[in-house]
């Protein structure tokens, strides 16, 4: 059965990418374009993996985050931050929160599949981290 | 004369007499010890009387004066005079006059004549005066008054002198002011320039991302085919926007090291093994090439407590671009102990930098030697990145090159020693008013036996790994752990003696933890203790001389 990959990101452009493209891997997607979208759709679809843009508005990516990691339905689903720049603070903030990984804009596609893969512990042999 | 009366009365006469003739004898004393000459003068202005100190003043003797007009030893004319003396009469005295004495050789004696009337019930039988040489007082009032001057001139160059240090003061402040103010207005601007462009490239990423990946899944197959000569342009595009974003990220660099928001993150790294990891990313395009990669490495290890991301950064920037401007030979890389530092250099036999543009090489924007949109073009602003970051860790960056030869570009970066982060700590910890608590921990092998078996490799690794440890168990940026020898020494600032002991036992208890884990805690023993200022020393001095204390008590039983 495919796994299921929420996507959070405020841009509806690069969602549609992201989609395009974990499709044409065998991904189902479910969309998000803000804070409170991403959470309700978390809650109730219990997808694989969540991939969450750090900086949406109302709330942004790390209150999703937070409350992701604690409410118990969602506490264990593993979550790989978009960012477009990695700062001291999103290192620090993705450490306490047990992120999974993170991808930086712009990325590329292998990065961000190759990232995926580890994430859902579909690495294959001869892959590194 | 017959007295009437018997001898008693002619004793008390004579007794009186005796009296008299003292009194006067007594009053004559008086007058003739005066300094101030003493005239006396009938009603008809002549000279009744004139004492010792008249006499010598005037230069006349007594008979001489006797009975004269009074007129003749006063310099001012008779009707002048006349003038004083009727005054005198109808008041009855007079004070302070200034009158001129003449004496017997013509000499004028300016004086201050005070004088009254002498009376014999209603009779007026002459004028008693007193005249006070007023040389003296004059010379002293003329001195006074020429030093009056002479201080009112003074006091008004003082003055004038005080007036100009106001101006200048007021300058200077003004100055200081606005320096102030520039200053305030730079940190603004670079804030705002740090902040715009932090904004800037965070806003030119999405549309970059978009871009990148629409065209990617494009390349890619993803929505359908497409022919060779569309995949050649797509690619293009992709170049293009790859370079684009590595732009957006030397910008971003250089903003934050011009808005000095650059902090810099130490452990320790053995650099020689960082250049060799760092130059063999590079094997595959070397290869391509032709070119062959050299090491020049005296020393199989140099641990240094470091940013290894900014060493890395840098030897990735003069690494690609001695790849980029050498077309035959080799690219040497060397990283060199020398004690007080350690020099890393990358030196190529590429087409060199003319005289020209040497001094422009670390400048911003700045690419030579290549044409203009050539593929493998950067963003111009590499070595400029570069010497940001050297000079961020105080050290120095420089080329020697010649043109057809190659080029050697070299950085240095000072060793950092527990010493040196203690001195930097102790200063801002000054500056602010702050305390600084240094914790140290003393890793000690308990002698004899055991000493055999922990040798020393081991041991280092130990002691590597409990500073891990402890350097896990600290987040702020300010703070510093670093070993030195078999301790290791944990700086703290802005915490308190209180806090540092808590924290002390709170990392004794977690090492603790750790050695038993490992079945050490028979073998190894770890002393620890809070050196904090100001409490246990209030200056550099004193402070490491606690620390060196503590750190020596350990070294006796090591060897």
């Amino acid at each position: 059965m495919p796994k299921k990959i929420l996507i959070a990101d405020d841009s509806k452009e690069i969602v549609s990418l992201i989609a395009s493209r974990l499709k044409a891997n065998n991904y189902d997607v479910i969309v998000a374009n803000d804070a409170l979208q991403a959470f309700t759709k978390a809650i109730r679809e219990k997808p694989d993996l969540i991939l969450l843009d750090i900086k949406m508005p109302a709330g942004g990516g790390i209150g999703v985050l937070e409350n992701l990691r604690t409410s118990t339905e969602t506490s264990i689903i593993p979550v790989i931050i978009i960012t477009a720049f990695p700062s001291e603070e999103i290192l620090q903030k993705v450490k306490e929160l047990r992120v999974s990984g993170f991808i930086s804009k712009p990325f590329k596609a292998d990065d961000l599949l190759r990232k995926i893969r580890k994430a859902l512990g579909e690495v294959s042999k001869g892959e590194g981290s | 004369m017959r007295f009437k009366g018997g001898i008693r009365e002619k004793v008390a006469l004579i007794e009186k007499q005796e009296e008299i003739f003292s009194q006067k004898g007594y009053l004559e004393n008086i007058i003739s010890s005066m300094t101030d000459t003493l005239i006396v003068v009938n009603p008809d202005s002549t000279i009744r009387a004139a004492n010792k100190a008249a006499l010598d003043l005037l230069g006349y003797k007594e008979n001489e004066l006797i009975g004269e007009p009074v007129k003749n030893i006063f310099l001012q004319e008779e009707e002048k005079l006349g003038k004083y003396f009727p005054g005198i009469i109808e008041q009855g005295a007079a004070y302070n006059i200034d009158l001129t004495l003449l004496t017997k050789q013509g000499k004028a004696i300016p004086v201050s004549f005070s004088g009254t009337v002498m009376r014999e019930g209603e009779k007026i039988t002459g004028i008693v005066g007193v005249a006070r040489d007023m040389r003296q007082i004059t010379a002293m009032i003329s001195d006074l008054e020429k030093k009056k001057r002479d201080l009112e001139e003074r006091n008004k160059d003082s003055i004038r002198m005080q007036k100009a240090m106001l101006h200048i003061m007021e300058d200077l402040q003004g100055t200081e002011d606005e320096l102030k103010r520039a200053n305030k207005e730079l940190q603004k601007s670079d804030q705002l320039k740090s902040d715009f462009v932090s904004m800037v490239s965070h806003e030119l990423r999405t549309p970059l991302t978009v871009t990148r990946e629409a065209i990617s899944q494009v390349l890619d197959g993803v929505v359908g085919e497409i022919s060779q000569v569309q995949r050649d342009f797509l690619s293009m595009s992709i170049e293009g926007i790859d370079r684009l974003a590595r732009l957006i990220d030397d910008l971003l660099d250089i903003s934050k090291m011009e808005a000095h928001k650059v902090g810099v993150k130490r452990e320790w790294v053995d650099v020689v093994s960082l250049a060799k990891a760092v130059s063999s990313d590079f094997g595959p395009a070397f290869h391509s090439k032709g070119l062959e990669i050299r090491y020049n490495f005296p020393m199989d290890k140099v641990e240094v407590y470091e940013d290894k991301d900014s060493i890395i950064q840098i030897f990735v920037n003069l690494i690609s671009n001695a790849l980029k401007f050498t077309q035959a030979g080799y690219v040497e890389i060397s990283v060199i102990d020398k004690r007080d530092v350690v020099e890393y250099a990358v030196s190529d036999t590429g087409i060199g930098i003319s005289e020209e543009d040497l001094p422009k090489v670390f400048g911003k924007f700045e690419q030579f030697g290549l044409e203009a949109g050539s593929r493998e073009g950067g963003t111009g602003l590499g070595l400029s990145i570069s010497k940001g970051i050297v000079e961020l860790h105080h050290g120095k960056i420089w080329v020697e090159s010649e043109l057809g030869w190659g080029s050697k570009f070299t950085f240095v970066f000072p060793k950092y020693t527990a010493k040196k982060m203690i001195e930097d700590g102790l200063e801002k910890a000054i500056q602010y008013g702050e305390p600084l608590s240094v914790l140290i921990f003393n890793i000690k092998k308990l002698d004899t036996a055991c000493d055999q078996d922990i040798d020393k490799g081991k041991g280092d690794l130990i002691i590597n790994n409990l500073e891990k440890i402890i350097r896990g168990n600290f987040h702020r940026k300010e703070d510093g752990v670093i070993k030195e020898g078999h301790a290791i020494l944990t700086m703290l600032p802005d915490t308190n003696k209180y806090n540092a002991i808590l924290v002390l036992r709170r990392i004794y208890n977690i090492l603790w933890d750790y050695l038993e884990r490992e079945k050490l805690s028979e073998r190894i023993d770890i002393d620890y203790q809070a050196i904090v200022y100001p409490d246990d020393g209030e200056n550099e001095k004193e402070l490491f001389s606690r620390i060196e204390s503590v750190l020596n008590v350990n070294k006796d039983k090591i060897s």
